[in-house]
This record gives structure tokens, sequence and C-alpha cells, in this order.
């Protein structure tokens, strides 16, 4: 089965977004603070009952602007996450095709699974780029499933005019199986839950103690399972 | 006729309730002020999530709507409090309780 290491959405379209969101939210913040002081304008400044209701839409257009500003700095965090987590999908993936313009085959954003004549070394190398990129599909749908939830939690209207996906169930659908080589795993603490590849792209070397045998693997030139 | 703006705080002749026209012009103005910038501000790219991007762009849209409506409130109560400071000088400072009463009506 080829590998497909293309993925969507643009870190620096999200970034982007959220500066706007983050210059926002000092606006409106302003905004707010400005209204507080006249919601209690004192009466000697303007009393009567244009007083009285002057002070009372001041309260409440603050509390509309509250709302915006909330929205405004939980989207604006929510995306600058979702932007360091396609950032680090982003670079399994490219490190996945790196390896795979190396050792395998790359078309385009694929890799092929190697054909009949690949060595065993291929082999192993195709697990564990397929097991890495795996990996990083899951943070992919662990992102989504945290985005899709920030649009829900810092809605400004009704949520049900977003008309989101049911992310309660997204978040618990079944996770893709464990990575083939999931012992590659053994470097620095990193959120993410993606197999690194440096070892492997600047050693040239896969070592034998870091990919996993495959679970049963039909041999049809010998063995004496095989039927 | 011509009323002169009396230094704030103060009481113009006559009226029923205490009013500060240089202090309420300024608020006036910082209100509408605060709506422009606001509204400016609210122009906010579409960001690209990937496979949510169509979901984002709705609580993008969804977010400036609202603010754009909040921007246009702060803008209307500055409106009103120049209409009523002006109603105010042009009474000559003779504004009942009846008066104040539909004065308030300006906020709402």
């Amino acid at each position: 089965m080829s590998i497909d290491t293309a993925v969507d959405g643009d870190p620096g379209s999200c970034r982007r977004t959220a500066r706007a969101l983050h210059d926002l939210h000092g606006r409106l913040a302003e905004a707010r603070s400005y209204l507080d002081g006249q919601a209690h304008l004192a009466a000697a400044h303007f009393d009567g009952l244009s007083g009285d209701a002057y002070r009372a839409r001041c309260a409440a257009v603050g509390d509309a602007v509250d709302a915006a500003a909330d929205s405004s700095r939980g989207l604006a965090r929510a995306l600058n996450d979702h932007a360091d987590g396609l950032e680090e999908v982003l670079v399994v993936m490219a490190d996945a095709r790196e390896v795979a313009r190396r050792e395998l085959v790359l078309h385009g954003h694929t890799i092929p699974t190697p054909g009949g004549y690949a060595t065993d070394r291929q082999g192993d190398v195709y697990r564990t780029v397929a097991a890495s990129v795996q990996a990083a599909r899951r943070d992919e749908a662990r992102l989504r499933d945290a985005w899709l939830s920030a649009l829900a939690r810092y809605a400004v209207g009704p949520v049900e005019d977003l008309c989101l996906p049911d992310v309660t169930t997204a978040s618990t659908r079944p996770a893709p199986p464990e990575p083939v080589a999931s012992k590659v795993d053994a470097g620095a603490p990193r959120t993410s839950t993606a197999v690194p590849f440096a070892p492997l792209v600047s050693t040239n070397v896969v070592s034998s103690t870091t990919v996993a045998p495959p679970d049963s693997v039909w041999v049809p030139w010998g063995g004496g399972d095989a039927a | 006729m011509s009323v002169s703006a009396p230094a704030a705080p103060s009481t113009l002749p006559g009226m029923t309730y205490t009013i500060d026209p240089a202090l309420l012009e300024q608020s006036s103005r910082d209100l509408i002020r605060h709506g422009l910038d606001v509204d400016e501000a609210a122009r906010i790219p579409f960001p690209d999530t990937g496979s949510t991007a169509g979901y984002s762009k709705d609580a993008v849209e969804q977010l400036t709507s609202h603010v754009a409506s909040t921007a246009d409130s702060l803008s209307d109560v500055g409106a009103a409090v120049e209409r009523v400071v002006a109603v105010a000088r042009l009474t000559d400072g003779e504004v009942g309780e009846l008066f104040d009463l539909s004065l308030a009506g300006a906020f709402r």
C-alpha cells in the first residue's frame, strides 16, 4: 500500500489569522475597558433617566464586546496551537519524503510500496517510514479534533450555525493501528507521537534494533509455515 | 439661542438633572473612535486549517459579523450621546423629567 505524505493546511496562514485575531482582541479589550468606565460614570456627570439608560447601554455593549474579545483570544491561541502541530506533521512528512527520495521511490507526495526486487533494507526503511507517517496522521487527526472543539468552544454565536461535525464522536473514533516500527521512537521527548527520522537521515543506516520485525510475512519461496 | 458649555461638571439652569456636556461630548467621540477601531480590526483573513477550512471560515465569519454589529453599537451609543448633549444645549437647559424620559430612549 502506498504512503501518502500530503498534508492539507498552511501553518503560515493560521498564524496570520491568529495575529489578526490577537490584534482584534487588543482593540476589543480597549473598548471594553472604556465602556466599563462609562457604565460606571458618576451621576455628577450624567444624571437622570437618560444617564441611567446610557450607563445600562454601555454595560450591555460591554458584554457583547467581552464575548467577542474572549472568542478572538481563544481562537487566536487555538490557531497558534494548530499551526504548531501542523508544522510538526509537515516536518515528519517532509522527512519521510526525503528518506524515500534517498532509499525508495517518490512520486510527488506518494511513496509507492517497494516492488518485488526491493532489498531487505528497502523493506525495513519502508516500514519505518510507514510507521512514522501513520503516527503523524494520528497527530493530524487529534489536531483536527482539537481545532473543531475550539471552534465550538469559542463560537460567539449559536454553535449550530457552524454545522460542526460531532467532535465527541471524532475524538473517540478508533485509532489507526499501531505503527509497524514503534520501537524507533526513542528520541527526545516530543509532543508529537510521530517517529523521528533524524537518525535514519543522518546516518543513512537502519539499526536492526530499531525496526520491529513484521508480524507475519508470507515467504513464497520457503519457510515451513507457508502452505 | 446660545448656550455656552459650562465648566464640567455642571448643572445647567432649570434642568432637572445634572449633565456634563464637555465630558459627554468627549465620550461621544471616544465611543465612535472605538467603534471605528474595532471595525477596522475585524478584517480577519480566513485560515487554511486543512480539512476543517470550511468550518474555520464559517467561525471567522460568525465572529466578524458579531464584531461588526458590536462596532455599530459603539458608534450608535456615541452618536446618541452627541444627540442628547445637543438637545440639552438647544433647550437652553429647560429639560424636565418628561424630556429626560424621551432622551433616555436614545440609548435603547
